[in-house]
């Protein structure tokens, strides 16, 4: 009998591997569930060629601006010298972040809570002498910033963007009057997204906006 | 999982994968996994201490992971006296399991905390490598592996002095197996992600992970991805191992080359990358496949070296220990296990207590915000939406081959006959563009203008350029422009001797 088992456990620990492994290998349900996060190894699946920060503020009912992220009292440093809220890049969870902050601080009335994203090209991220070497100048770093999400105190979204290579990507694919005009053409009042996961499966129509560049073309 | 010193020997495929998962040995391999991997774990682990009420608590902010795949329901998120008692007794549970102490009530402990702890944090906490422990965790609970090398198995010989004698037990050999096939398979998948990802091979991929701030530091990352031409090279071999990994690691010279490769691996992907954990918690896993004859090897080589009768007399000594302090015994040693776990987990919490993380009973009350100056404010919210000309760009160069598509050298001067390569590359993603290459005299003359549209899922537009007799030697620019203006210019220099004098444009 307890040979039986251990033979039991030893297949059903396989045959999740390669239930794992083979998910990953043809896309099929990668991610219908979190268990799937165990058993599918997509090890540094994406890339891209801007670093990005996120920047999250709080505009109060005075029309001051306020730090919300990290709060007064420090940064939490998971893996290396940034902070955690730049491993949320989906900002799928700063905003309950930045709401923590408000719970246990002292401030005015706020009235909006604002996530911007930062970035920059990485060749900027060369060290100066590699960077004077390779591009024959000094270098002199400048960056973007641009508005990924509005939301209330409480930390229900009232406006959300895609990231910022993402909106490059749309933008480029976007410069397209007869596309634009087939895409934009009968437009529901809610855009249902349940191929993606990782965002919640009912979100505004601006979402679908040419204005919004991750609209559903491209996807 | 009898004890017996009778190895199996079967023969025929079915045979071979039963002796392949039921053999019986003694469990080195995995005892140096016990004491490797909770430590690895744990070099994440401290670092997350002092915010477990921030990260893990309904006092703080959690992004638990079932939210991040669409779910509202999922497990509960304890309160912070509850998060910070249940942290500290997973920190001892996890030291407990590296010494083998109480190593199978560690390790299942282990093996419940860990990976609620870091589902409980989807952004800063739980990682491939989390995972990768939590499987380990679980196939050590299933093992045997505090039967040598352990506080248990020094606790065991106070009862039975001679077993010493006798040997160390033996266990069938499954729970090994299964975390040498973890490996292979781990890495297979991640060879299966690379295949899913074109820019790996191009090494375009490698090479902007490489210039990433958001890792530990590495040393050589922005070094190495000053020459890119390596990236298509290493992809290839990395690509290589990662799947013949699981076919061929298992013995003769395979096993050795296998895992040194890996060895080498994780230590570049530290080094370029700045991975730090992640190699540390794989590395601790290659313990695995240490077997009887390899601690055989050891021991015959350090008998040899003359370090044998050192370790071997205290060895002897610390066994020889509890013969004289009889009153450690397993039932004391499970009180006193209970005992310290309770301890760490009480005093934990009046710690983080004492330490008010959020500060909100110091003396002056609770935190202000930080206001932000108005023109640091107008900086944030311009909402750019344009990339600047010089930014598209990522290297320019001119060199005379390629490696995998990609400028392998640079190169400033030419002779007659020789044929250069001229290649830029662009900051993706990028619009459909109209990119020039443009030959200069060093009057400023166009000498010959290259262009070419490069639509937006391209990075690397390049021309080829024989110099022939057309030209006087002298010294020329190549020109970069798009954009409607000049991006960037190289000099080069014409020399050797011009034969003949032609008319003729140049050639391409």
């Amino acid at each position: 009998m307890k040979r039986w088992l251990t033979h039991l456990l030893i297949c059903s620990y396989l045959g999740a591997l390669s239930f794992g492994l083979f998910s990953h290998a043809v896309g099929l349900n990668t991610n219908c569930h979190p268990a799937m996060y165990y058993i599918v190894w997509d090890m540094y699946c994406g890339w891209s060629a801007f670093e990005s920060r996120l920047h999250v503020i709080g505009e109060g009912e005075s029309g001051d601006y306020y730090e919300l992220l990290p709060g007064p009292w420090g940064d939490v440093y998971p893996h290396g010298s940034v902070g955690r809220r730049q491993y949320d890049m989906p900002a799928n969870h700063v905003v309950k972040m930045a709401a923590a902050t408000l719970r246990h601080t002292r401030h005015e009335p706020i009235r909006q809570i604002i996530v911007v994203e930062e970035a920059w090209p990485k060749k900027y991220n060369f060290r100066d002498e590699v960077y004077l070497e390779r591009y024959g100048e000094p270098k002199e770093r400048q960056s973007y910033y641009f508005v990924r999400v509005m939301a209330t105190p409480e930390g229900d979204y009232t406006r959300r963007q895609p990231q910022w290579g993402a909106m490059l990507s749309q933008q480029a694919v976007a410069n397209n009057p007869r596309l634009m005009r087939e895409a934009t053409v009968d437009r529901t009042f809610f855009a249902i997204d349940p191929d993606d996961r990782n965002r919640s499966s009912i979100v505004p129509t601006s979402y679908s906006s040419p204005n919004v560049p991750q609209a559903t073309i491209g996807r | 999982m009898t004890q017996s010193t009778t190895p199996l020997r079967r023969t025929g495929l079915s045979g071979r994968i039963h002796d392949f998962f039921y053999a019986e040995e003694p469990v080195y391999g995995l005892a140096l996994v016990r004491m490797a991997l909770p430590a690895a774990l744990l070099l994440a682990v401290l670092r997350r201490w002092p915010h477990v009420r921030e990260l893990y608590s309904i006092d703080g902010a959690p992004a638990p992971l079932w939210n991040s795949f669409g779910l509202e329901a999922g497990l509960p998120i304890p309160s912070a006296p509850v998060a910070v008692a249940l942290y500290a007794a997973m920190v001892f549970f996890l030291i407990s399991s590296s010494i083998g102490w109480m190593t199978r009530l560690s390790l299942i402990a282990s093996l419940i905390l860990y990976p609620y702890f870091t589902m409980l944090d989807a952004v800063g906490t739980i990682t491939k490598y989390t995972v990768i422990g939590t499987h380990a965790l679980l196939l050590l609970s299933l093992s045997q592996c505090g039967s040598v090398w352990s506080v248990d198995a020094w606790i065991r010989s106070a009862r039975s002095p001679d077993g010493a004698e006798s040997g160390p037990p033996r266990f069938a050999a499954w729970p090994r197996r299964l975390v040498q096939l973890l490996i292979g398979v781990i890495y297979i998948g991640a060879a299966v992600t690379k295949i899913h990802t074109p820019a790996f091979f191009s090494g375009d991929q490698t090479i902007f992970w490489m210039l990433e701030e958001t890792n530990f530091y590495n040393p050589l990352g922005d070094h190495l991805a000053a020459y890119p031409a390596w990236g298509p090279i290493a992809a290839y071999l990395t690509l290589t191992w990662e799947i013949l990994f699981l076919f061929i690691a298992w013995r003769g010279y395979g096993r050795p080359i296998m895992l040194a490769a890996g060895v080498g691996f994780h230590f570049m992907s530290w080094a370029v990358l700045g991975l730090f954990v992640f190699p540390m918690v794989v590395l601790s896993m290659y313990w695995s496949f240490v077997n009887e004859r390899d601690v055989d090897r050891v021991r015959l080589w350090l008998a040899r070296a003359g370090g044998s009768s050192v370790w071997s007399a205290r060895w002897k000594r610390l066994q020889a220990m509890p013969a004289r302090t009889r009153w450690i015994g397993p039932a004391q040693s499970a009180a006193a296990f209970a005992l310290l776990a309770a301890c760490t987990s009480v005093a934990a919490v009046e710690i983080e207590y004492r330490s008010d993380p959020f500060g909100e009973r110091r003396p002056e009350g609770p935190y202000a915000l930080k206001r932000i100056e108005p023109e640091r404010v107008a900086e944030l919210l311009r909402n750019d939406t344009k990339v600047k000309s010089e930014d598209k760009l990522f290297d320019f160069g001119v060199g005379t081959y390629l490696v995998g598509g990609i400028l392998a050298d640079r190169a400033s001067e030419f002779n007659y006959g020789d044929t250069s390569i001229v290649q830029c590359s662009l900051v993706p993603p990028h619009e459909d563009m109209w990119v020039e290459f443009n030959l200069h005299d060093d009057q400023g003359r166009l000498i010959e203008r290259e262009g070419q549209i490069v639509a937006r899922g391209y990075i690397r537009p390049s021309v080829t350029y024989r110099y022939d007799e057309s030209l006087p030697a002298g010294r020329y620019s190549w020109v970069l422009r798009y954009d409607g203006k000049e991006i960037a210019r190289r000099d080069i220099t014409l020399g050797g001797v011009q034969t003949v004098s032609a008319e003729v444009s140049p050639h391409r």
